[in-house]
């Protein structure tokens, strides 16, 4: 039981963290490596409100979003709007771009990493099923649920989602219809990469902040999205609590083949549905 | 916003789809699988030594990198030692060359050290700090005939080679006194230990376990952490609260992560931590980890006229900044080759130097030093409490002293 709460609660994060990445890839089809370190900048400037200036959690949120999505917005006008169905560019250029904030945030912060956001509020824990389980955990897991209904609502129940998602059919016919397709691609670049710095912030309750987040989780991320299928709210939630419960069940139960279990179950994934579990498309 | 229903036949829309997702899903794979191996690790012109008059040493610590804290910090430990000696052992100047150790990449801290030897004419080399570093550059050393002082301990093959000088102890021996403590003082009969899933860390636990074990104790749980671990809370909820106490090493960070995990299941197994958090962390998470028990070699709260020395000089030389491990490390592993090169009259032949070590004894902040035929630290641990001080500040504080612990 305490498993697979572990599991969830850490699929949670993996999921705030992928369900930009995942937006993008199906909208833009940019394929943004560093997307990862757009979560590690919000958890160090969530680390700094919050740790640094005794700011409340909810500031340090914000401004752990606003600080990613400005890096976001920088890069998409700067890169990514200029290297426009050029995969191998943006490769690149989006390692090269982890590469670099993660130097820049060594720079600042300094190469030790920072632990874990203490927030008093948040320190208790709750009885699950005759278990004590930490507050905060519980507090990841509904942020998480909230932010999967709202992802999904927006996606698929606004005229925004909907523009998003006739971009990702054809471009063309939603060009020809007078929408600035331009406009659409870089707010949702910016909104996945303010999603990403959230995220950080939200996983330093649990897990600090760290320069090796950059390539750490965002291995996490790829396997999420490469397992839930890329552009889908549902795939990213359901590729995130497989890979949370996996990794979690795997490396209590069996630790000898966890430090492959993932990508083990990445392969069978890909084998019997290689678009991912959601079957959905880009 | 209002509702929109998706256009009726997508089908054209829906197969290209299909194929970009499929491409897609190829892309990320073999993104992941690259990623996963960047993240797992993976001569120039001869030898212009030291003239006559002068002995280099070199600095083969990490400058760059996630590490990068770790070279600066071991810089101005050394530099302390090198002043407080004059710059000079005997009769000649000693001049320090500095090299990075790369953490990530154990072939470029191979090149480092070959340039550091070879180029700029190290003699004795102060390094490298990190496991993966020692094994890539320990066979060249050796067939140089460079002696190498590590900081944080060497495993027993290194010190075969017999140019490896091995601080505080080799990894096995790190440990040792804590298993008697643990059953004698403590009245411990059953444990659990956690460590990282490689040799240090194994190796590190083992050395309290034997003992521990010899002593009458029993090991009931063993948790293994595998490399690239984000998530510390399932190894706090599965462990067995039918033990006496939980005796564990993870890294700074990981620490910090378990440990919170670990107070928020309200879990009352006493944490025993080996050579804890070390500062800043230490500070950050103080409040959750004071009282708990450890081991440690050098802390800023242990009580020698040389670590008070070496603390006080180190605030003077530092804008009143209180001196951390690494400075600690550095520090007396500067003062043991000093002491080596004074005994050896200068000499920086690695079997004259060899025999120096053997037969002298050295003040460290560590407390008295001496070396044992594999070139490993005979020296001190101390088992050390987490208290707050009364300026808020946290300090492991000494609680026992074990003096010329074996180190190998």
């Amino acid at each position: 039981m305490l498993t697979v709460l572990n599991g969830l609660s850490f699929g949670f994060i993996l999921f705030l963290l992928a369900s930009g990445l995942s937006l993008i890839m199906g909208a833009m089809g940019v394929l943004n490596l560093a997307h990862g370190a757009l979560y590690m900048v919000g958890a160090y400037v969530g680390w700094s409100v919050a740790v640094d200036q005794d700011a409340s959690f909810l500031l340090a949120v914000a401004a752990g979003a606003a600080a990613a999505g400005l890096v976001g917005l920088v890069m998409e006008r700067g890169l990514f709007a200029r290297l426009h169905d050029r995969l191998d560019e943006q490769i690149l250029a989006a390692f090269g771009c982890l590469y670099i904030l993660t130097d820049l945030v060594s720079l600042i912060w300094g190469p030790q990493a920072k632990a874990p956001i203490d927030v008093p509020a948040l320190d208790g824990s709750v009885t699950i099923a005759g278990f004590s389980y930490p507050l905060v955990r519980v507090v990841i897991i509904g942020v998480g649920i909230a932010f999967a209904i709202g992802l999904w609502w927006l996606q698929e129940r606004t005229r925004a989602g909907a523009i998003v998602r006739a971009g990702m059919d054809d471009s063309s016919m939603v060009r020809a219809i007078g929408i600035n397709v331009e406009l659409v691609v870089a707010l949702l670049f910016v909104v996945g990469a303010a999603v990403a710095g959230a995220a950080g912030v939200i996983g330093g309750l649990v897990l600090g902040a760290s320069t090796s987040f950059g390539i750490d989780v965002l291995l996490l991320a790829l396997i999420v999205v490469v397992l839930g299928g890329v552009g889908s709210v549902g795939g990213a939630l359901a590729g995130a609590l497989m890979v949370g419960v996996v990794d979690t069940v795997s490396r209590t139960e069996l630790p000898e083949v966890s430090s492959f279990t993932l990508y083990a179950l990445m392969t069978v994934v890909l084998l019997l549905r290689p678009t991912g579990l959601s079957g959905k498309a880009a | 916003m209002r509702n929109m229903s998706r256009p009726p036949g997508e089908l054209a829309g829906q197969r290209r789809r299909q194929r970009r997702a499929r491409g897609f899903s190829l892309v990320l794979a073999a993104a992941a699988l690259v990623i996963a191996l960047v993240a797992a690790g993976c001569g120039g012109s001869e030898k212009k030594s030291g003239s006559g008059g002068t002995i280099k040493v070199g600095l083969l610590w990490p400058f760059n990198g996630f590490a990068s804290n770790y070279g600066p910090d071991g810089k101005a430990g050394v530099e302390l030692a090198l002043k407080q000696a004059g710059m000079e052992v005997g009769d000649k100047k000693i001049q320090l060359v500095t090299a990075n150790e790369n953490v990530l990449d154990p072939s470029q801290t191979l090149q480092a050290a070959k340039k550091l030897v070879q180029q700029d004419g190290a003699e004795v080399v102060l390094g490298p700090v990190f496991g993966s570093s020692q094994q890539a550059v320990g066979r060249y050393f050796a067939s140089r005939k460079v002696l190498s002082i590590v900081p944080y301990t060497a495993t027993r093959e290194l010190a075969q080679t017999g140019t490896y000088v091995s601080w505080p102890s080799l990894d096995t021996n790190f440990a040792t006194p804590l298993g008697d403590y643990l059953y004698d003082k403590l009245g411990y009969r059953s444990i659990a230990t956690l460590a990282p899933d490689y040799v240090y860390g194994k190796n590190l636990i083992e050395g309290a376990v034997k003992p521990f074990v010899a002593a009458g104790g029993k090991v009931a749980q063993s948790q293994k952490v595998p490399l690239g671990t984000t998530d510390l809370l399932p190894y706090a909820s599965h462990l067995s609260r039918n033990v006496d106490a939980l005796v564990m090493w993870l890294v700074p960070q990981d620490a910090a992560s378990f440990v919170k995990a670990y107070k928020s299941l309200r879990i009352k197994v006493p944490l025993i931590m080996i050579n804890g958090i070390f500062d800043p962390t230490f500070q950050e998470i103080g409040s959750q980890v004071e009282g708990t028990l450890g081991l440690m070699d050098w802390s800023l709260g242990i009580k020698n006229a040389e670590n008070t020395k070496f603390v006080s000089e180190f605030r003077k030389a530092n804008n009143d900044t209180a001196p951390n491990n690494n400075n600690a490390a550095a520090f007396a592993n500067a003062q043991i080759m000093l002491a080596a090169l004074e005994k050896s009259g200068g000499s920086t032949n690695v079997d004259e130097l060899r025999k120096a070590l053997q037969s002298i004894e050295v003040q460290t902040p560590y407390g008295p030093a001496k070396f044992d035929k594999l070139l490993a630290g005979v020296t001190s641990r101390t088992v050390v409490k987490a208290t707050r001080e009364s300026d808020g500040h946290y300090v492991w504080a000494p609680v026992e002293t074990f003096d010329f612990v074996p180190g190998s």
